[in-house]
Order: structure tokens, then sequence, then C-alpha cells
């Protein structure tokens, strides 16, 4: 019984997902760095 | 695409009054910076308004100051005064941040424009794609671009991050938890808008920047919502 009331609370899903949503911003976070770079470095060439 | 600038605009502004009216309510310095950041942001997509419409040499170099230089910093600024607990420390970049944005403001005035490309401008046609031939920059306005663009991205994004994890380790204010969340999401958005420039995308800026200070007008909302 405890288990089944363990499984239907949504507030338990939320906190599972969290750690994976940080991880993706995180990763998007560093990719759009290294882009913002690279595009940066391409214009300070092209200046 | 004007109009989706010109409604950036409203809401940016309308975070700025609602951010403002916190800052008036409860103090605190981050606030303040937030503030002066989405300024910086509505005054960059208003003048991206104007230059759809015509020409005009001092809404380029608000545009590119504001939106190309500034507006990342000073939202990060905001950021590292509320998660820094040195003061003192907190005190030092801002009037690093300060003196760059006065050195900023300096070079982008007194940057010389190319009159043949100015006459040769098409308002139908983004400022991002043009500027470049229009305005001379030199290599420390680019630098400086550079540096304030990946620090205050860095600062604003990394630190919403941060938050975020903050508030899901300790399980507590679920509210501010999805705000930082938001806010992280919204602060990417516009940071990705040169990468979809250059990348020829360039409506994708324009739909960056509206998305962008949606979700962190709605993540703002929510981080505060209890405690109002």
């Amino acid at each position: 019984m405890k288990r089944k009331t363990r499984r239907s609370d949504p507030s338990l899903w939320v906190r599972k997902a969290v750690p994976l949503i940080l991880l993706v911003l995180t990763l998007l976070l560093v990719g759009t760095l290294a882009l913002v770079g690279l595009v940066a470095f391409g214009a300070f060439q092209g200046a | 695409m004007h109009y989706l600038s010109l409604f950036t605009t409203l809401i940016t502004f309308a975070f700025c009054i609602a951010v403002m009216a916190r800052y008036t309510h409860r103090g605190g310095l981050h606030l303040l910076f937030w503030g002066f950041g989405l300024v910086l942001y509505g005054l960059g997509t208003l003048t991206e308004v104007w230059l759809g419409f015509t020409f005009n040499e001092y809404a380029l170099k608000i545009w590119y100051l504001c939106g190309a230089m500034l507006t990342a910093a000073w939202l990060g600024q905001g950021t590292i005064n509320l998660l820094v607990r040195k003061a003192g420390l907190a005190r030092i970049f801002n009037i690093i941040l300060a003196v760059v944005s006065a050195v900023a403001f300096l070079l982008v005035f007194s940057a010389a424009i190319n009159p043949e490309a100015a006459a040769a401008f098409d308002p139908s046609a983004p400022a991002s794609t043009q500027y470049k031939e229009i305005m001379s920059r030199n290599g420390l306005t680019i630098l400086l671009t550079i540096l304030l663009n990946i620090y205050g991205t860095l600062t604003l994004v990394g630190g919403a991050i941060y938050s975020a994890y903050l508030f899901w380790r300790k399980r507590v204010l679920a509210n501010r938890l999805l705000g930082n969340i938001l806010i992280a999401a919204g602060g990417l958005l516009p940071a990705m808008g040169g990468t979809f420039v250059a990348a020829g995308m360039v409506d994708m800026l324009y739909i960056s920047e509206l998305a962008g200070v949606i979700l962190m007008f709605i993540g703002f909302l929510q981080a505060t919502a209890s405690n109002n």
C-alpha cells in the first residue's frame, strides 16, 4: 500500500526529473558558451 | 518580425516594472541590477523595432551596446549580488562591470559609421546581419562583447542552475526550484541568438528573445510567488 502511494505521488516524479533537467540545462549552457566563443572568435578574426 | 520585437519590448518592460516594484518593497541590490538589465534588454529590442522601419545611427549604436554587449552581463550581475555572500567581493565585481560598461559606451558611441553601408541599410532585413558593414568595431569592442556575453550567460544561467540544485538537494521551496529552472532556460535562449544568426536562422533570434523573456518573467513570478 505504501509503495502504491509512492508510485502515484506526482512530486516523486518531479523530484526524479529535476536532476535530469538540471543536467540538460548545464550541458546546454556549456554548449552555448562554447558556441558563443566560437562565433565571437570568428567575428574577431573577421573584424 | 518587427511586431515580435515590439511584443518582446512590452513584456520586457512589464517584467522590469515587476522587478522594480519588488525592489521598492523589499530592497536588494540584485533586484536593482536585474531591473537595469531588463531596461537594457528592452532598449535592445525597442531599437530592433526602430531599425525595422528605418536606419538611425544612434538606434544602431544603442541596439549594439544594449542588446549585444551589456544586457546579459547586468542580468548576471544581479545573480552575483544574490548568490555571493561576501559583500566586498560582489562590490568589486559591480565596480568592474560599471567601468567596463562605461568603456563599452565610449567605444560604441565613438565608433565610425560607414555612410555608404548606412545608406544601403535594408530595414526589412535584421540589423544583426548588417551592422558589421555599417559600424566599425575595433578589437577591444569585439573582445568586450565576447567577455561580457560569456560572463553574463555563465552567471545568469549558471547561477539559476546552481540555485535550483540547492533547492532540490534541500527539498525546500519547490516554487523557487521551478522558478530558477525557468530562469535558466529563459536566459539560455537569447544567449543562443548570436549562434542562430551565425547559422543563418535569423528569425530564430527574435523568437529566442521573446521566448527567453517570457520564460524568465514566469520564472521570476514563480520564484517570488510565496514571498509577497
